[in-house]
Parts: structure tokens; C-alpha cells; sequence
């Protein structure tokens, strides 16, 4: 039935050739008029699982408490340190730049020369609280003496270590950012304000004595995205270098012209889509049209080798191609069915910024459907080949032929096959072992995307060490009944809350409301430390609550609010789960009526629940995707032996690439998740392409070490040199300033190579195997393929 | 179940092959080669076809319906097939020399079968010829051996 | 009458709400914490050759080799502040804290248990035992309390009359001829020379709180407290002499290092001392301007000293 569908469309498009690619011409020029107008859109929101408890927590909260997507600029004197005029003037100047930068919420802006900077003192009077740089001083009238009284309230203050370093030689300002834009709606393009950075505050401000350090979510995106813009120079390299050798494999312009053309098409025709859609290129997601065009090509090339294999047993130009087209559209369908699979089940993965990707991937894979199994044997109907080429390639082709028979017989000899599964049932083991305790979000400080001797990721080193604030924030926030931070009870437990999470290893220091009460309580009486404890009355706990400036963050308007904010020593994915499991084991031993105990916000919160939903998901994902290979394979061969022979090398290659993860440190987040699974989609291709020879050869009654030689000689080349052009594909990342680009590309091109590894040595070797120690009883049925 | 493992690991094993139908792969192999033979100059004339019908059931003794069968499942194996290889080698090994030599007379009287022979069957029938480990002078005589039968055949209708 | 009757009823429910709302919380116990030493300390004393220093969230933490390393007691029933800590020997110590706790240990500071949460959850600010079995506690709003068995009972004191009755008791200290010192807020000191049965109140001449006081080993008696004020007097209280200073900062503690030198520890970092025959303080300010609460001399001289910010490294004294 299906053959006689496969027929009925061969000669649909073929009969109508120049209509069929007349259309697809059209299609590409509307496609192609879209895809110009493709962006690079980096996003905050768009990397939080929206619909986690934390994220939700991050969320509802998002206007009262600290956010996540801070900006922080130090002025670092390279000379001395910060206490003169120079340098407070240029403190002053970059607070002023970052003050009226669109983009930055006005209201967050925080440095020694804000109104919001204040002095908390204990005094006899009470508490007192001053402006560290008092309106009255301007960058006009600094004089030592007023530097030095700057500088005695920044001690009083507590600002030594957050806003200003621990050895006084940098001062920093911090923001925040808005985006959307309150005011219009709008989104805000962080390439853009990252550019603006660079040229209104760093290249402004530097100097022979001054050095400007940047550092925070838009500027870690902005450097991410101005990274991911070289990808044209890779994608051209790529290009290149596919072209080159698909040429040494063809030995044919027209055959190299095809595969490169068609999915070059369908690239365009992906990024209309994605234009249309409404999405932009995520910097992180940049690599995938990258990595469907190499697929694009790999299938391609089955078709190259068809056709060729056709035209040196004597066939034309068009009849190959017809040839070509029916003999590969199921089998092809089949294969960008997996890789479909494969992207399309990151769609259930909560996160939008992997949702995007698998859509606007798996979109990518649905066209060359069209452009590689239709347009490309259609076009090449067109081409006329020579003797010349026929007596080129039919010499190549006994080459080659001769080489994959004598490699076959080894392969396939079975004493040789069951000691290959002897040992890769070893390797197995040791992988499994080996890729335990892979790591989950990031170990390193910084940005794990970018180098770690990138600009960016220098400054965050200088930030780190010069200042004692950690830059990792994680907020409990405690929900209580109304005018909760007037009642002893709440705020003793949020008192007791913030003590025990203080003490929790990684956390660096631990701020709440109830500790700022007890201070002011102390103020309130003559500042004598022995008072500096929760009063028990209402109306006095009420004072000292009074006392505590609101800049700070610790409470909302009506008291409902009272976070907890936990500065952490690192990001690290165990540190993380530390504080969170304390939370949560204490909320749980502690429970208290109308209040609530939430997780979390703060940068660190949000990525305790990316890390989460990553860890969670990648078992799923892999699971859904082998789940329907096992399907695809049995309907297909409707062979038990096929689906281990397909599956287990699959596996096998699977558990190399978590060992090959483990040692490169390459830990698993929301960049690295999509790279796994979509490894198993494309690599369960070779083993399709095998399987298919080998068991129409089963079927044509040849014993099983023949019927894989003739696999060998029928596809083994098309299929290591499928390997390598998506390897070359993706091996050009290597080069990249992303270092995630880079970790991507060699895990990429590692699990590319020893899928095929595996396609044509254990997957014989278990077939083989399988067949010796169980052998068959019934007929082998032809696969359910034409050809 | 370990005692095969370990005459596998010892060597001991050997492939067995799983052709059911109603007839052996070599015939089988045979047949395609023939059809091969009469498709490869993309015109397929009556007589070459009656001529591949003839020459297995002469060389098969085969009935008529048998005949049809043979060629219907030859001719299915063939289109699955990417090339010949796996026909041309099954021949190789499943018959002596002789045999062989006989075979490759058949190929020839195939390609003559329609009174010309093209470019495309020389070719093909030049590099059968090693691929069923036949010597250049085999490969000679089967051809001189096509040629003289086709003549003889020519005179016998010619003649009738 | 009837409305009389109303108001009353009205009066109670409030007094009854009111009741309600600061009912007592059931204690938590400390926890074990990393950052113990970190804590705000409010006082340090020591029992035998042990340092003991206690602060916020009943935090108690013991020193055994002369203030270098610190640990953390092993069971304190109480999470509130603790105020004051007093060891009559090595193993007998109490200490008080917010809340009204009164609690004692019996082996030199390792465990302690809650004797006692005085009725209204009065604010207690000093401890001192003059023997194992008596001792006095002081505190916020005129509170005074005497023992005799150690702990287990205690008795109210009537120090100040009228308006001196609300006053914070900020320290009481036992002297040598054994009379009793109560420091206490707008300058105010008393005396008693009967065990507490009676109290006069001394001329201080300060009108600044007096935060706490010590007995020189001349027998001279200190009081110190609020705008730097330091005060000695010579003749048992009766009369007192200013020492000139040049701080501002209020004294929190102070102790006698074994070179008969007075060191006085105060808020914004002051740390100032008065050497035996000096007639004025030398003040330093710490460059951290941390608020220093405790001061103790350890077994080998050193002097610790503890603040909001939690217990100083050990700071070597010339003998």
C-alpha cells in the first residue's frame, strides 16, 4: 500500500517537475523575504520555567522585592583608592549614566552618591539614619573633609564590602532593569543596551586611572548574543568545508551542488517561519538551524549515493532520480521522523526558551522532508551525467566496494561480532559507572556560556574577590496575615527562619526585617546592644519596624511580605540544593498558622528552578524518544531483533556521550538538555540506514554475516561520510567565543562519530550475535520500505 | 543458551542462511542476473523476455507456472536490490565452474537475444564475468557459445 | 454602679486581649549553629579557665584555650537574647536574656536549662551570684530579683521609690565588703548594704544611663555608660570623679587586665583604657567601627573583647 503511494507520488512531482519546483522556488522568495527581517532575542523570562513554584514565587513578588535582573557597574581605581575626588566624581558620572540609560528602573539605581544610600546608625538617640553623601555635596564642592565624611558614614553604613570594596579600591552601582518597559511594553533588546554599556559607561569612563567593571544578567545576554552573531563566520566555515567534502565523496559538481543547495533553502525557509511565529533567534538556541542544515545535508547525500549507485548501473539522469526518490522517501521520512521526535518531545520541557528551540527545530526538520526527500531528486532529474563521471564513480565505487566487503568480514565474522558485544557490554558498564554524579547548572562563577577568560567573566573574578557581597541572591519569602511584621510572633519565627538559614553552609550572609528591627529596637534605646531584640509589645516592635528604612526591600506596604535574603558563596546546582532542601526541611519542622514559607526569588532562586526542571526532565525526554524509535522500528521491521540491534548501540552511545559530558565538566542546563536528546534522534539514523539493507538482504534468504557485508558495501561509506558532514557541521563551533557553543560542538560532533562507530560495528555485532544464539524460525519479512 | 556462546567464541559457528520459498537462492540469483540482462538496455523486447523464460526452464526444468513465479519473485529481489552483487556472488558459490561458465553463456544469449548488442550489456556482461570468478578465456568461449546458439537459433526459425 | 460595672468588664476584656496577645511563647531551643561565634555577644565572663560568651538566639559559646577557637554549648533551651552570663565557680553559672529567662548550668557551660521565665516576660540585663546558692538578677523597668537556693525561687526586690521604680536596672554587682551596686538608666546607681533588703540611691552627679559597673582590685568602684561617661569613686559610692575622655561613645563593658590596667570596650568601635594612676582615659577607635559589647580577660592574659558582629580575635595585652 505504501509502495503504491510512494509510486503515485513519484510520478506526480516527476510528471510535473517544473510546477513542483516553480512552487518551491516562490516559497523560498516569500520565506526568504521573511527571514531577512530574523533577530537575535535574548530573554530573562524566557529561560525561567514559568510555572514553577519558585518562578511563580519570583513572579508574583517581582515588584516588591530585589530582582534578578540587576545591572552592577564598579569603578575600579587602579592607583590608591576610591577616597578622593577623582574617583568619587567618576563614581558620580557612571551613577549618572546608568540613571538616565533607557531600560534602567530609575527607582533601583544604588551607589554611595544615591538618596537611597543611607547611614544606619545606633546611637543615643535613637537610631539615625544619614545619607552617605548628603544632598547638599555635589562632585563641585568635594573637599577632602567632606570625602572623609563620605567615607565615615560608608563605614557606619555597613557599605564596606557591598558598595564599596573591601580595600576601598572600587565603588560600585547596581540597578536594575525593566523589561518590559513599563511605560511602552516593549521588550527590552539586550544586545542593544549591552552596546550602550560598553560605549557610554566603559569606553567613557576608562581611563589611566580608572577601571570600569560590568557585570549582571543584560550584559552576560549582550556579550552572549554579540558572540553568537560570529555564527555566520562558522556557518560560512561549515559551509565551506561541507562542500569541499562532499565533493571528494561525489566526485561530481551537480552532486555536490544538490544536498548543499536544497538545505540551504530549507534553512531559509526556517527562519521565515520563525519569523513569522513571532519568535526571534535565542542566542543559546543559535547553533540549531546549524545543526539542521547538516542533517539536511546527511540525508542529502543518501541521495547523492542513490543516485550515483543508480548511474553506474548504467540508468540517466531522471530515471536515478525517480529511482531515487521512491527508493528513499519512506526510509528518509522515517529518519527526520526521529529527528523530529527527538526535537519536538523539548516541547514538554516547561521552559519557553527550549520550547521555541523544539519548535523552530523541529519545523527546520518537517521541511527537508519537502527540500532533500522531493525537491532535491526533482532537481536533479535535471542533470545529465557523462561517461566521464560514470567510469569516475564506478571506479571510486569498487574502491570503496572492496574496502567496506573486506571490513565487513571482520565485522561480521561471529566469533569476532560476540567478542565485539562481550566488550561493549564492558564499556557499557564503565560508561554507566563512569557518568555518575554529572553536574546540573553551573559549577564555575560567571557566566558559564562565556569563557572563563572572557571580559565578562573576568570582571565578575575581580568583582568576587574585591567585594564581600555575594552576587548570588536566593529570597525566601514568607507570607504572613496583615501587619505581620507588627506582631512578635511572625516576626521571631522569620528571626528564628533567618538564623537557621544563615548558618546553612554556602550562604555567605542572611538579611531579613527582623533582623533590622532588633537593630532599631537597640537604637530606640540609647543604642544599648543588650536591647537589640524583638520587643514583645506591639506598639514598640512597631517603632523599631518604623526605623528600618524601606529602600531596603524587607517588607511591602501592608506587611503581608517579609522576605528573607540569602546571599550564597557560588550558583553552583549543589549549593542550591542545599539551601533549599534547609528551607524546606524547616518550613516542614516548623510550621506556623497563616504563614506561609515560599521559594524563591532572587537569581539564584529562579535558577534552583531551572536546574530542578532541567534535572527533571532529561530522563522523561530521553525516555519519549526512545519509546518511539522502539515504535518506528517495529513497525517498520516488525522484528524484535531489530529493535534491540537499533536501540541498544543507540543506548550504549548515549551513556559514552554522559561519560564524554562528565569529563569535559559539561554540566546540564537549559543550553545542554536539548543537546542529548537531539543526539539520539539523529543518531538513530545510521543505525536505520544499516538495519534497512540488512534485513532486505535477510529476507532475500542470505544468511546473516552476507546479508550485513552487502549492508557494508551498499551503505557503509554513505554512512561514515554521513557522520562526518554533520560532524563537520557542528565541529566548527569548537572555535567559538561561547564556550557553551564550543562544549556543544564537541559533545555534538563526539556523539555524531560514535553513533556511526556504533552503527557499524556493535549493531552488526548484536545482529550477528542475536542470530547465532537465538536463530531465527519463521521468514524474515522485507522491511516496510520500497526499497 | 552459554554452550552456543562459547562454540561462538570458540569459532565453531557458522551463519546459516534462511531462504523458505519455494526455490533455492541460486536460481533465484540466476533468474536476476538474466533479468538483469534484459533490462539493463532499457528495452524490454518480447523476445528477450521469452528467451529468459526459456533458458530457465530448460536449465531448471521448470514448469511453465514455475517459471512465472521464479521470474515474478527475481524480478521483485532485483528492484529491491542496489546492485547485483549479492546475485552475482550467490552464483559464484552455489555453483562449480562448469556450471558457471554454462551461466554466463545464458547472460550472453540474453544480451544477443534481440539480435544487437549495446554498449550497456557488453559492459555489464565484462564485469559479471570476474564477479563469478570465471577466467578470461571462460568469459571468451561463453560468449562465442551465446553467438553460436543465437545463430543456430536464427537458422531453426529461419529454417522452419 | 452599673457603669462602673461596664467599664471594669471593659478594662478586663482588654487586659484579657491584651494578656493574650503577649502570651508566652513556648521556648525554642538554640540551634546548632556554624556561625555561633558570629553572632551579636552581649557578654563574656569566665568560668574558671573557660572563657563563656553569650548573645542573640541563645547562643552560649565556650572558649577552653584562652579565646583561639571557640565552640558552641551543647543544649541551650532558650533561642532569645541572652543579656548577662555569671559563673560562681567553674561549674555553677546562670545566665538571663530577654524574655524573662533566667537559666543555669552545673557543668561549666556545656548544658544549661531554663530555670525559670519570670511572670510578664521582664527584659533581664545582669546577672550576679555572689555563691552558689545566691544570687541577683536585674533588669528592664525596675525588675530585681534575689535567690537563695541557687535558682530555683526567687523573690522580688524593691530598689527605687516612685518614679525610680520603672527605672532599667542595667547591671548589679556584688563588692567585695559585700554590698550590692545597681547601675541603672538616667544615672542612676543604688546601694544596698543588707543583702538587697534595702537600697539607697547614690549621687552620681550623671544624668546619661550607666550601663553597668566593676570593682577595681584596689577596691575602687567604676561606673560607666552612656556619652563616654566614666565615673570612679573611692569611697564605696558615695562620692564620685569624673575621668575625662575624649569619646562620645557610649561604654557597654569593661574589665581589669592583670596589669591592674582598665580596658573599656563601647559602641563605633572604642575600645579605651585606663592605666592603674592615670587620670585620663586613652580611647582608640577600631577601624571597623564595630559595636563592642563584652570584654573578659582569659586565663593567660589576653584580653577578648565581642560585639555585634560577634567575638574579636584575641587581642594580646602588655603586661
Amino acid at each position: 500500500m505504501i509502495e503504491k503511494l510512494v509510486l503515485r507520488l513519484q510520478r506526480l512531482f516527476f510528471a510535473h517537475r517544473l510546477a513542483t519546483l516553480a512552487a518551491l522556488a516562490v516559497f523560498t522568495v516569500v520565506m526568504g523575504a521573511f527571514a531577512a527581517r530574523l533577530t537575535m532575542s535574548a530573554g530573562f523570562d524566557k529561560q525561567l520555567p514559568q510555572n514553577h513554584e519558585y518562578v511563580q514565587t519570583f513572579n508574583q513578588y517581582r515588584d516588591v522585592l530585589f530582582g534578578a535582573n540587576r545591572i552592577i557597574v564598579t569603578v575600579h581605581a587602579k592607583h590608591g583608592d576610591i577616597w578622593n575626588v577623582k574617583a568619587m566624581t567618576r563614581l558620580y558620572e557612571v551613577t549618572q549614566a546608568l540613571f538616565f540609560m533607557p531600560g534602567v528602573d530609575r527607582r533601583t539605581v544604588t551607589s554611595l552618591w544615591t538618596p537611597n544610600t543611607r547611614a544606619v546608625q545606633i546611637t543615643e538617640e535613637g537610631m539615625k539614619a544619614e545619607d552617605v553623601v548628603g544632598g547638599d555635596v555635589t562632585v563641585k564642592s568635594l573637599t577632602p573633609e567632606a570625602i572623609a565624611g563620605i567615607r565615615e558614614r560608608t563605614v557606619i553604613g555597613g557599605f564596606i564590602g557591598s558598595l564599596v570594596a573591601n580595600d576601598s579600591t572600587s565603588a560600585m552601582v547596581v540597578a536594575e532593569l525593566a523589561d518590559p518597559d513599563p511605560a511602552t511594553g516593549k521588550r527590552l533588546d539586550y544586545l542593544d543596551f549591552s552596546k550602550r554599556l560598553e560605549k557610554e559607561v566603559r569606553d567613557k569612563f576608562s581611563d589611566a586611572d580608572t577601571q570600569i567593571q560590568i557585570i549582571g544578567f543584560a550584559k552576560q545576554m549582550g556579550d552572549i548574543s554579540e558572540g553568537a552573531t560570529s555564527v555566520i563566520e562558522f556557518f560560512a566555515l561549515a559551509f565551506v568545508l561541507t562542500a569541499i567534502a562532499v565533493y571528494w565523496y561525489t566526485r561530481s559538481l551537480a552532486l555536490t551542488f544538490l544536498p548543499l543547495v536544497c538545505s540551504l533553502v530549507s534553512v531559509v525557509w526556517q527562519f521565515g517561519t520563525i519569523t513569522l511565529l513571532g519568535f526571534g533567534l535565542d542566542p543559546l538556541a543559535v547553533l540549531v538551524p546549524f545543526l539542521v542544515f547538516a542533517i539536511g545535508v546527511s540525508h542529502g547525500i543518501q541521495q547523492v549515493n542513490y543516485i550515483a549507485k543508480e548511474v553506474i548501473n548504467g540508468a540517466d539522469g531522471y530515471t536515478a532520480a525517480t529511482r531515487s526518490f521512491s527508493g528513499l522517501l519512506v526510509p528518509g521520512t522515517l529518519a527526520l521522523i526521529t529527528a523530529f521526535v527527538g526535537f519536538a518531545t523539548l516541547v514538554l520541557v516547561p521552559i519557553p526558551m527550549i520550547r521555541e528551540l523544539a519548535i523552530t527545530a523541529s519545523v527546520g526538520v518537517a521541511y527537508k522532508i519537502v527540500t532533500n526527500l522531493i525537491m532535491l531528486p526533482v532537481l536533479a532529474s535535471y542533470f545529465r551525467f557523462d561517461n566521464a563521471f560514470v567510469e569516475r564513480a564506478g571506479r571510486m565505487e569498487g574502491l570503496r566496494n572492496r574496502l567496506m566487503a573486506g571490513l565487513g568480514v571482520h565485522i561480521a565474522n561471529p566469533r569476532n561480532a560476540a567478542l565485539v558485544v562481550i566488550g561493549c557490554t564492558v564499556l557499557f558498564g564503565v560508561a554507566v559507572w563512569q557518568s555518575q554524579g554529572r553536574h546540573v547548572g553551573h559549577v564555575l562563577p560567571g557566566a558559564p556560556e562565556l569563557h572563563n577568560d572572557s571580559r565578562y567573566n573576568r570582571d565578575v573574578e575581580d568583582v568576587v574577590s574585591r567585594f564581600a557581597l555575594g552576587l548570588d541572591l536566593l529570597t525566601v519569602v514568607v507570607e504572613t496575615p496583615k501587619d505581620g511584621c507588627y506582631r512578635y510572633d511572625t516576626m521571631a519565627y522569620v528571626d528564628r527562619l533567618t538564623w537557621a538559614l544563615a548558618n546553612v553552609p554556602g550562604v555567605l550572609s542572611a538579611q531579613s526585617l527582623p533582623v533590622m528591627a532588633k537593630l532599631a529596637s537597640s537604637g530606640v534605646n540609647e543604642g544599648n546592644p543588650k536591647w537589640a531584640a524583638l520587643p514583645r509589645e506591639e506598639l514598640t516592635l512597631g517603632e523599631a519596624v518604623r526605623q528600618v528604612p524601606e529602600g531596603m526591600r524587607l517588607f511591602n506596604a501592608d506587611c503581608t511580605v517579609l522576605p528573607v535574603n540569602l546571599y550564597l558563596a557560588d550558583h553552583k546546582a549543589s549549593t542550591i540544593k542545599e539551601v533549599v532542601a534547609a528551607v524546606k526541611a524547616w518550613r516542614s519542622a516548623h510550621p506556623m498558622e497563616g504563614v506561609t514559607v515560599r521559594l524563591a526569588s532572587g537569581n539564584a532562586g529562579v535558577q534552583a528552578a531551572t536546574n530542578e526542571i532541567v534535572e527533571h526532565s532529561e530522563l522523561p525526554m530521553m525516555l519519549y524518544v526512545y519509546a518511539t524509535i522502539l515504535v518506528l522500528v517495529f513497525l517498520v521491521y516488525r522484528d524484535w531483533r531489530a529493535m534491540v540491534a537499533c536501540c541498544v548501540p543507540l543506548t550504549l552511545a548515549t551513556f559514552l556521550g554522559y561519560w564524554f559530558m562528565k569529563s569535559l565538566d559539561i554540566g546540564l542546563t537549559v543550553a545542554t538538555l536539548p543537546v542529548m536528546v537531539l543526539a539520539v534522534g539523529i543518531g538513530v539514523d545510521y543505525a536505520f540506514y544499516i538495519y534497512n539493507r540488512l534485513q532486505m538482504h535477510l529476507a532475500h534468504g542470505e544468511d546473516i554475516v552476507t546479508a550485513f557485508k552487502q549492508a557494508l558495501r551498499e551503505v557503509g561509506v554513505a554512512t561514515v561520510f554521513t557522520a562526518v558532514t554533520l560532524s563537520i557541521g557542528v565541529a566548527t563551533w569548537s572555535f567559538s567565543a561561547l564556550k557553551f557553543q564550543a562544549d556543544m560542538g564537541m559533545l555534538l560532533t563526539f556523539m555524531f562519530m560514535v553513533n556511526m562507530i556504533m552503527a557499524i560495528t556493535l549493531l552488526p555485532a548484536l545482529a550477528v550475535t542475536i542470530d547465532m544464539l537465538i536463530p531465527r524460525r519463521g521468514p524474515v519479512r522485507a522491511p516496510l520500505m520500497a526499497h | 543458551m552459554l554452550e552456543r556462546l562459547v562454540s561462538l567464541l570458540k569459532g565453531e559457528l557458522k551463519a546459516e542462511g534462511s531462504e523458505r520459498g519455494p526455490f533455492e537462492r541460486r536460481m533465484i540469483a540466476v533468474a536476476a542476473l538474466l533479468l538483469e540482462a534484459m533490462h539493463v538496455d532499457h528495452v524490454d523486447s518480447p523476445a528477450e523476455q521469452q528467451r529468459v523464460r526459456q533458458l530457465l526452464r530448460e536449465r531448471f526444468s521448470l514448469r511453465d507456472e514455475a517459471v512465472d513465479e521464479l521470474v515474478d519473485i527475481a524480478e521483485q529481489r532485483f528492484s529491491e536490490a542496489l546492485d547485483d552483487w549479492e546475485f552475482a556472488e550467490a552464483v559464484r558459490v552455489g555453483f562449480g565452474i562448469a556450471e558457471r561458465q554454462e551461466i554466463l553463456t545464458m547472460l550472453w544469449e540474453v544480451a544477443y537475444a534481440d539480435g544487437q548488442l549495446l554498449q550497456l550489456e557488453d559492459m555489464l556482461l565484462e564485469r559479471l564475468a570476474p564477479q563469478l570468478d570465471l577466467p578470461e578465456e571462460a568469459s571468451e568461449a561463453a560468449r562465442a557459445e551465446a553467438v553460436a546458439r543465437a545463430g543456430l537459433m536464427r537458422a531453426r526459425r529461419d529454417g522452419q | 454602679m452599673k457603669r462602673n460595672l461596664v467599664a471594669a468588664a471593659l478594662l478586663c476584656a482588654l487586659a484579657a486581649s491584651a494578656g493574650a496577645a503577649d502570651a508566652p511563647q513556648p521556648a525554642v531551643p538554640a540551634i546548632s549553629a556554624r556561625l555561633a561565634a558570629r553572632v551579636p555577644i552581649t557578654a563574656m565572663s569566665r568560668a574558671g579557665d573557660t572563657l563563656v560568651a553569650v548573645g542573640d538566639y541563645g547562643t552560649v559559646v565556650l572558649s577552653k584555650d584562652n579565646g583561639k577557637s571557640w565552640k558552641q554549648a551543647h543544649s541551650v533551651p532558650v533561642s532569645s537574647l541572652l543579656t548577662a552570663v555569671s559563673f560562681a565557680d567553674a561549674e555553677h553559672g546562670w545566665a538571663v536574656g530577654h524574655g524573662g529567662v533566667i537559666l543555669k548550668s552545673e557543668d561549666g557551660g556545656e548544658n544549661w536549662v531554663l530555670l525559670q521565665r519570670v511572670a510578664d516576660e521582664p527584659v533581664l540585663l545582669s546577672v550576679s551570684f555572689v555563691s552558689p546558692e545566691h544570687g541577683f538578677v536585674v533588669g528592664g523597668y525596675g525588675t530585681a530579683l534575689q535567690t537563695r537556693d541557687g535558682g530555683a525561687s526567687w523573690t522580688k526586690l524593691k530598689v527605687g521609690e516612685g518614679y525610680d521604680a520603672d527605672l532599667h536596672f542595667n547591671q548589679i554587682l556584688a563588692t567585695r565588703d559585700g554590698s550590692l551596686l545597681i547601675a541603672a538608666e538616667s544615672g542612676a546607681a543604688f546601694r544596698s548594704r543588707d543583702d538587697g533588703a534595702t537600697w539607697t540611691r547614690l549621687q552620681t552627679g550623671a544624668t546619661g544611663s550607666l550601663w553597668g559597673g566593676l570593682q577595681l582590685k584596689d577596691g575602687a568602684l567604676v561606673l560607666y555608660g552612656m556619652s563616654g561617661r566614666v565615673l570612679l569613686s573611692r569611697d564605696g559610692g558615695n562620692t564620685w570623679k569624673t575621668i575625662s575622655s575624649d569619646t562620645e561613645q557610649a561604654f557597654a563593658a569593661a574589665v581589669q587586665s592583670g596589669d591592674g590596667q582598665l580596658v573599656l570596650v563601647g559602641g563605633g568601635g572604642a575600645v579605651a583604657a585606663l592605666a592603674s594612676g592615670a587620670e585620663r582615659l586613652s580611647v582608640n577607635i577600631r577601624e571597623d567601627r564595630q559595636n563592642l559589647a563584652a570584654v573578659a580577660v582569659a586565663a593567660d592574659g589576653h584580653v577578648l573583647m565581642a560585639g555585634q558582629n560577634g567575638i574579636l580575635d584575641a587581642e594580646t595585652k602588655k603586661p
